[in-house]
């Protein structure tokens, strides 16, 4: 029971702040303090509660019992954590962020639920809780993404993005009958203690397809780069510790059960494919936020790869780092959007370097991204190398990380560089400078946490996994080779970026180049969506013909219903010496059953 | 005397209090004293009741009420219902002081029904629960005159038909005892006794408005004010479950096979009327009249199950029906006194007020059966037991007829959210309070149902004495 204590604060902030006047900015800060007190109050429970299982009756009918059941198990303590620190965060930025006061209200509203909903996922110990959470989660990353919903593309893109979850949705429902009728129990543990058997097999690869849906990988990726339509926050929030971190999470934790099963190859494949678009997509994009959409999904990606090497330390290594620096550029990209009039493209976004606190904290970002020594985001990627002991997939990870380099230099260098003319740089200067102080300091703590979170590579072997764990993960180690090819790597996009985009300045690539068609394939993907969603359209169309058929019968019986009503309607007419005759016709129907 | 049984000493002195108070009502010059003593009092009954419910304890009081978790879940939660009858009475036309001198005395005869120990006491506390009312309905005014003539007759019926079939069971029963008859093998095999478990039930089915003995229930709750009719559907009717059930699953316990097929038929019948008669209805009351019938139908369900597990159900669905038809009902008195009334007259409720049109939708949802409303819960549970005593049959007549029900209770809500340009409407607080309670009852037992689960199914094992 304890453990949703914590989220009580966050919930009860955002009913709060829903009902405030958001011409003040009493929502944000309401919401900021509750996301405090949730942070104090996960603390205090990591503490407290730390390898404790609980189980709560939902309902118990005849026989069937459905518990809630929530643990505070490492891995549990470690997303909790992750996600009660950076909501606080997220809260912040969004008050200086959020510049339309009729919004604010729900928008906060919005997040709150929003985070409660994961560290709920975070804290789920069976299918039932998670399941809840699971649905939160896509219900509320609907609304945010869909939040200026007057706007022409955010309705399209939030209904892309529940569009694709819904099918996760119904694969993780299917899972979860398959599993329950197997295991007759919906408890993670109790299913990985129970001894392996291959009706697993198709569950898990359900599952796999709702993670995949959620955590936006292959063949369901191009969700998220549309779900940029949302508020800058909720993607810094959704990118770096929610939601889609979610999908990856639910594979970590169930890792046991995809070994025994052997689909860790599964989960390679898609991962590196997945990575390999994101990297190769994000060096053609031009919108500011997507460039970093993709480079998420490259980052889930190689979570997945390390997985599926069963790399699970290394793993979880990454999934830490890859948080903060995340969070870090997304909120850089919102601040410097904000200052250039909410300017989407690169080439026509400057002046980037004109706040120096922000730009400073933003190379911190930028530093990990591309595995710079001794940042987050180095370690994370040089322990995954390390772990690779396949050569081909070695060298795709590489391949991999060079693109990162190089696309990250880019996205920083392009804004830097163009040109000013004299009076923008005026008004440029005062935007920057008078930019909310909630809209920089978080940015400067996070580049703080991301070389604090380098120590995670430290810290990590030496916590208790046995909650989850029953077969040897590979060791969490750094090889002396794959940290230098990493730091070769980074400084060769480096190059490669500075020469490109500073010295030679090009103007980018045009969308009628080859090179840009075979890198830009969102194109073609969406362009696949469009070809499938058709033809589920023409089946939807024969069903529809169907369904009129059967429509008509229950018209038909509808309307005989409705004259059968007609006629019932009659008998009551007002006259109580009616009624005293069907009290007798009652009593005489009984007698006559009795006797029967 | 143990220390536990002074509470139940305590809990008929709260109802002797209610006497005196009811008594002395009349000479109250302002209402707001009435009021005041009688939310006191009712809020204690229900401490007192829930307290005694927790304890877990049974005992007999003056040889003649019985305590124990069935009597005191229906005592204590007949008082909450109370207590939200009378704040939504307070601002009725006719005088409080007047109102509640009758109310006083109905309320002390619903609370004694569950905790009858004979059959004469149960009939004396069913009278007394039933004929205030007739006068609370007349007080109103001279248009309320004939419902009330029609609820006197039917009463009178039904009160005339129950002392009948108590003078058939006499022979078998000289104690007329509610708990004992059913350990006796005598009572067995006899058609006088049969013919006395059809009377019975024929008798309390009046006041169940179980088919075909509820025509009058559609003219008199559209008949009555609208307090009334929440007070008629929401407690009178559950008192009449509740006599069916102390009577039926104790002193016919041998019989079980033979009510079980009754109360299938009733059930059938019951669901069907109420269903079909509802679906060409125009008038809002009337509309949720019927609905009501068909909810005695799907209660009815779990009787016909004939276990201890439709018993259980059958408790859930009564708590449910009733938060959910008086936070109806009160919704409906506050649009009627408005001159509110069709379904056509609904239209653009969300426009005028958000919350009530909210309010209204949600609980006819829930009505419906629409998860994760109670009524869902509700209904989950009623089927399931009907499914396992073997009647797979009825739970699927059972299932369709949720299904007819959406098609009326859909054209309400839809009617509510189509766009029309009124002025707003202001809901007085104790409308909110009653409204909110109701909602938030259904909302957290839907989400949440264990707790209530569990209550019903210490109730159900109570009386049946497992």
């Amino acid at each position: 029971m304890f453990p949703l204590i914590v989220i009580a604060p966050l919930v009860l902030g955002g009913f709060v702040s829903l009902f405030m006047r958001g011409r003040s900015h009493a929502a944000g800060w309401t919401a900021f303090a509750f996301s405090i007190a949730s942070l104090a109050l996960a603390s205090y429970a990591v503490v407290h509660s730390f390898g404790q299982a609980y189980a709560i009756t939902w309902f118990a009918i005849g026989g069937l019992t459905v518990h809630m059941a929530l643990s505070m198990y490492t891995l549990n303590t470690l997303l909790l954590i992750i996600v009660a620190l950076i909501t606080p965060f997220i809260m912040l930025y969004s008050i200086g962020y959020m510049d339309v006061p009729s919004e604010r209200p729900r928008f906060f509203f919005e997040l709150s639920i929003f985070a409660a909903s994961m560290m709920l996922f975070a804290i789920s110990a069976n299918f039932i809780a998670m399941f809840i959470a699971w649905e939160l989660l896509g219900i509320t990353s609907y609304l945010l993404i869909g939040f200026w919903y007057h706007r022409e593309r955010a309705p399209y893109a939030a209904r892309k993005s529940i569009t694709t979850i819904l099918i996760g949705d119904i694969a993780m429902l299917s899972a979860m009958v398959l599993i329950w009728n197997s295991f007759h129990t919906f408890n993670f543990y109790s299913i990985m203690a129970s001894p392996y058997t291959g009706a697993m097999q198709i569950p898990l690869l359900l599952i796999l397809a709702a993670v995949f849906t959620k955590s936006a990988q292959f063949p369901f990726h191009e969700w998220l780069a549309d779900a940029m339509e949302g508020p800058t926050p909720v993607s810094a929030f959704l990118h770096s510790s929610t939601m889609v971190k979610a999908g990856v999470f639910l594979v970590a934790l169930l890792l046991p059960l995809f070994y025994e099963a052997h689909l860790l190859y599964v989960i390679l494949a898609f991962g590196i494919a997945t990575a390999f678009i994101g990297a190769t997509n994000a060096i053609a994009e031009r919108h500011i936020k997507k460039i970093l959409a993709y480079s998420t999904m490259e980052d889930l990606g190689i979570i997945l790869v390390a997985l599926g090497l069963h790399a699970f330390l290394a793993a979880m290594l990454f999934f830490i780092v890859q948080t903060f620096y995340k969070a870090l550029l997304f909120m850089s990209a919102g601040s410097i959007m904000k200052a250039n009039g909410d300017a989407e493209n690169i080439y026509l976004i400057k002046g980037s370097t004109k706040n120096r606190l922000l730009f400073v904290s933003t190379l911190f970002g930028v530093g990990s991204i591309a595995g710079i020594f001794p940042l987050g985001g180095f370690f994370g990627k040089v322990a995954i190398d390390s772990a690779a002991s396949n050569i081909y997939v070695y060298a795709l990870l590489t391949l991999v990380e060079l693109v990162s380099s190089v696309y990250i230099f880019r996205w920083l260098f392009i804004p830097m560089r163009n040109p000013l003319t004299k009076g923008m740089d005026a008004e440029l200067t005062s935007k920057y400078g008078n930019m909310p102080k909630t809209m920089v300091y978080p940015l400067a703590a996070l580049a703080l946490l991301i070389v604090i979170s380098a120590f995670a590579y430290a810290y990590l072997p030496n916590l208790p996994f046995a909650g989850t764990s029953t077969n040897a993960y590979a060791p969490l180690h750094i090889s002396l080779m794959a940290a230098s090819i990493e730091t070769i790597m980074a400084l060769l996009g480096f190059s490669v970026a500075y020469c490109v985009y500073v010295k030679m300045n090009l103007r980018g690539m045009s969308s009628h180049a080859a090179l840009h068609a075979l890198v830009y394939n969102s194109v073609a993907v969406n362009w696949a969506y469009s070809i499938i969603a058709k033809a589920f359209y023409e089946l939807g169309g024969i069903i529809n013909s169907f369904d009129y058929a059967l429509y008509w019968f229950i018209v038909m019986g509808g309307d005989g219903t409705v004259f059968i009503a007609e006629k019932l309607r009659r008998i009551i007419n007002g006259q109580i010496n009616t009624y005293a005759v069907a009290f007798a016709a009652g009593i005489i129907l009984l007698v006559i059953i009795i006797t029967l | 005397m143990a220390p536990i049984e002074y509470f139940g000493y305590a809990l008929f002195a709260l109802l002797a209090l209610l006497v005196l108070a009811s008594v002395s009502a009349p000479f109250y010059r302002r209402k707001k004293a009435s009021f005041v003593l009688g939310a006191t009092l009712l809020a204690s009954i229900a401490l007192t009741a829930s307290y005694l419910f927790a304890s877990g304890s049974s005992f007999y009081l003056f040889n003649i009420f019985k305590i124990y978790q069935f009597s005191m879940l229906f005592a204590g939660l007949f008082s909450i219902l109370l207590l939200l009858v009378m704040v939504l009475s307070y601002d009725a036309p006719s005088s409080f002081n007047s109102f509640f001198m009758m109310f006083g005395f109905a309320a002390i005869g619903i609370i004694l029904v569950p905790m009858a120990s004979s059959m004469v006491g149960l009939l004396l506390s069913l009278e007394l629960a039933s004929i205030p009312a007739i006068f609370m309905i007349a007080i109103n005014g001279k248009r309320f005159i004939e419902s009330s003539v029609k609820l006197l007759i039917m009463s009178g019926i039904a009160i005339s038909i129950l002392v009948f079939a108590m003078a058939l069971i006499f022979p078998y029963d000289a104690q007329l005892s509610l708990v004992q008859v059913s350990a006796f093998g005598l009572i067995k095999g006899s058609y006088l006794v049969l013919l006395a478990l059809v009377l019975f039930i024929g008798g309390l089915s009046i006041e169940a408005a179980l088919f075909p003995f509820n025509l009058w229930v559609p003219d008199v709750y559209q008949g009555a004010p609208a307090n009334m009719s929440a007070m008629l559907s929401g407690i009178n009717k559950k008192i009449a479950f509740v006599a069916l059930m102390e009577i039926v699953f104790t002193v016919f316990a041998a019989y079980s096979a033979t009510y079980a097929t009754l109360f299938m038929v009733l059930s059938i019948l019951t669901m069907f009327f109420g269903n079909l008669a509802a679906m060409v209805q125009k008038n809002v009351k009337r509309l949720l009249a019927y609905s009501s019938i068909s909810q005695a139908g799907y209660i009815l369900v779990g009787f016909a199950a004939a276990s201890q597990y439709g018993l259980e159900a059958s408790i859930f669905q009564i708590i449910t029906h009733s938060f959910m038809i008086i936070g109806a009902f009160a919704i409906i008195m506050l649009l009627e006194n408005l001159g509110i009334r069709t379904i056509d007259e609904y239209r653009g409720m969300s426009s005028r007020n958000g919350y009530l049109a909210l309010a209204l939708s949600l609980l006819l949802l829930s009505m419906a059966g629409v998860p994760p409303l109670m009524g869902f819960t509700g209904k989950f549970l009623l089927f399931t037991s009907a499914i396992k005593s073997n009647l797979l049959a009825l739970a699927l007549i059972g299932i369709l007829n949720s299904f007819i029900s959406i098609y009326y209770y859909s054209k309400v809500i839809i009617v509510m959210y189509q766009p029309k340009r009124e002025e707003r409407l202001v809901i007085p607080k104790a409308v909110i309070a009653v409204i909110s309670i109701a909602l938030l009852v259904i909302v957290i037992f839907g989400v949440y149902p264990q707790p209530m689960i569990s209550i019903a199914e210490r109730a159900a094992s109570a009386l049946l004495g497992v």
